[in-house]
């Protein structure tokens, strides 16, 4: 359910039952994804939901301690090295030579994907265009900002035109236009055929995603396209202030028993209720509190679907 | 009543090159203020000041009436660093315990106070447990009651909730309320434009500079352009056909949809009807800009920061 990749495509990437324990820690708790070539897909959690872990497993950079792998139809846990050829992985810390130029840095991982003479310059003039670091070709790389510092980790992970393309937090830190670009840079490379895992500890991300898959505690606790699991936060129970509320209508809602929490968004208050909390009976009693405003149903973000999801599980009691 | 926080003139940096430049800030007392801003911005240095780890280059700062790091700041001004600062091989309570050391609290009355701050973080009970086995969001609670183990006027977060889970996000915010509500001050970092929505004001950094200040709504108030929200049949194609209309200043694909800025004058009808002259059958709603969506098409269209 969701897990599949999408349909009329052999998917590209299909991982069972993976599972990692360091010592008594199980960091990955049995995970099953699939991905289809031209598909952007996120994985989504807070640092610690064993992401990190799961994208090293599948970059053949870590050896599970159980489960399969299968990338372009090259088993990944037996065969690391020839996987490694096919895929890019843009990892969070990223090995740069700081004295070396943007141009230099890539020239070097061209050179070790393989890549010599022609073929390696025009890969290396294509990855600076492509990724809007062609200004800074001449920047040693240690003088460039934090976020065009990331843009040289992706442009290393697609010199060689992998099939599936690894990123680890892309877009942590940089500011909205950065983020913007990366993503939009991203469906191009979908576009063109590869298939695409994004990881991200940002909620509101998982709008840019095709599909997605939500990780707490080290397992998948729901995957499916961004609309899919929006419609799994039970309706009603995320409100919106509409119209003028004056100024204590904010502690007034927040008081409330059925009421998690008040948040401002985009101007407006929006209204969270406890899961479990009746959304009709709980309009109406907060109903003469914001008079003459209005509270109406929103359209639920990630956030609160995260919360109605572990709700579910019995795990976001109060 | 004087500002919690004020600096004119300020710059600091490290090794003599600024990193702040040029700042000016005025933070009210009993506020929330964030500051918001890429990695690299300056935010993190600038926190450094007004905590007094770092002194400045150039300038006037004073917080709480006072010049930063001076000893009558010293058990008013607390600091969660990026990253916490704790001791992940000491225990809960041999953390707290340090840190009101540091603050200058004795043991008299220690184990009660300790007890009470746990309770509040929603800690109690785990008081023997190393810091080091903590979940990320249980350290993050840890890392705020060590910060008011000194009950401060002035309470300093360097992207305290950075990666942490939704729910230990909300509670983690309640609780800055409840220390806002008790007084203080709160002067909170983050790279989230989202999440600095929740603060009473925000300041934007960008390159050692604070470019703008005033309450989310001020920030987010664009004026002359609105903001429209289309959901396509092929989203990624209609990117293109959008960008050819007349009024579109600009579009963003996000998903399965595309945010568009367009002059104020054109309706979600009329980008439809437009649309579909053009072989596309859209949606089109009005939307309301928050925070990350005003930056983001400011920043475009200044045509931002593409060169050295």
């Amino acid at each position: 359910m969701g897990l599949e990749a999408r349909s009329g495509t052999a998917p590209l990437l299909v991982a069972r039952g993976l599972v990692r324990r360091f010592g008594s820690f199980t960091a990955v708790a049995g995970v099953d994804l699939e991905l289809a070539a031209g598909e952007v897909f996120g994985l989504l959690g807070a640092n610690g939901a064993g992401k990190t872990t799961t994208i090293r497993m599948l970059c053949g950079t870590l050896a599970p301690t159980a489960g399969s792998i299968v990338l372009d139809g090259i088993d990944v846990v037996r065969r690391p090295r020839a996987a490694r050829a096919r895929l890019g992985y843009a990892a969070q810390r990223f090995s740069l030579y700081g004295d070396l130029t943007v141009g230099e840095n890539l020239g070097l991982y061209a050179g070790l994907y393989g890549l010599r003479g022609a073929a390696r310059r025009a890969r290396v003039r294509w990855a600076l265009e492509a990724l809007g670091l062609a200004p800074w070709a001449g920047t040693p790389a240690a003088r460039l900002p934090p976020g065009h510092r990331r843009r040289l980790a992706l442009a290393a992970a697609v010199l060689h035109r992998p099939r599936v393309l690894f990123l680890d937090e892309p877009t942590s830190g940089v500011d909205p236009l950065a983020r913007q670009r990366l993503w939009e840079l991203l469906y191009r490379l979908a576009g063109e055929g590869a298939a695409i895992l994004v990881t991200t500890h940002h909620m509101e991300e998982a709008l840019f995603c095709d599909r997605l898959a939500l990780m707490h505690e080290g397992r998948v606790i729901a995957a499916g396209a961004p609309d899919d699991l929006r419609a799994r936060v039970p309706a009603g129970t995320v409100l919106e202030l509409e119209g003028a509320g004056d100024g204590g209508v904010r502690a007034r809602l927040a008081a409330r028993p059925e009421v998690a929490e008040v948040v401002p968004r985009a101007g407006r208050l929006r209204v969270r209720l406890r899961p479990g909390a009746d959304p009709a009976a709980a309009r109406a009693a907060l109903a003469p509190l914001v008079a003459p405003a209005r509270l109406v149903p929103a359209e639920p973000d990630f956030e609160d679907v995260f919360v109605a999801l572990l709700a579910a599980r019995g795990e976001a009691a109060a | 009543m004087s500002a919690a926080v004020l600096a004119r003139g300020l710059a600091a940096g490290y090794g003599g090159r600024a990193v702040v430049r040029d700042l000016a800030l005025e933070v009210a007392p009993g506020e929330i203020f964030g500051l918001a801003g890429p990695d690299g911005a300056g935010k993190s240095t600038l926190l450094r000041v007004l905590v007094g780890e770092l002194p400045p280059l150039a300038g006037e700062v004073r917080v709480l009436g006072a010049r930063p790091g001076s000893p009558a700041l010293r058990r008013a001004v607390a600091y969660m660093p990026a990253g916490y600062g704790l001791y992940p091989d000491l225990t809960v309570a041999e953390n707290l315990d340090f840190f009101a050391t540091l603050h200058g609290l004795g043991g008299a009355g220690r184990r009660a106070r300790r007890a009470a701050l746990l309770a509040r973080v929603g800690l109690a009970g785990v008081e023997g447990r190393r810091a080091g086995a903590l979940s990320g969001g249980m350290l993050q609670k840890l890392a705020l009651a060590c910060a008011l183990v000194g009950a401060p006027r002035l309470l300093v977060l360097d992207e305290p909730t950075m990666g942490v889970d939704p729910l230990s996000r909300r509670a983690f915010w309640a609780l800055l309320e409840s220390v806002r509500g008790e007084g203080a001050t709160v002067v909170v970092a983050t790279a989230s434009l989202e999440e600095a929505e929740r603060c009473d004001r925000v300041g934007l950094m960008r390159e050692g500079r604070l470019e703008a200040a005033g309450s989310p709504a001020e920030l987010a108030r664009v004026p002359g352009v609105r903001l429209l929200r289309v959901r396509a049949r092929a989203p990624r194609a209609a990117a293109g056909l959008l960008a050819g209309i007349a009024g579109v200043r600009a579009v963003f694909p996000v998903g399965a949809r595309l945010a568009v800025w367009a002059d104020e004058g054109l309706a979600p009808e009329a980008l439809r009807a437009a649309l579909a002259a053009r072989g596309e059958t859209a949606e089109v709603e009005p939307a309301r800009p928050g925070l990350h969506e005003a930056m983001l098409w400011r920043l475009a269209a200044e045509g931002a920061g593409d060169g050295p």
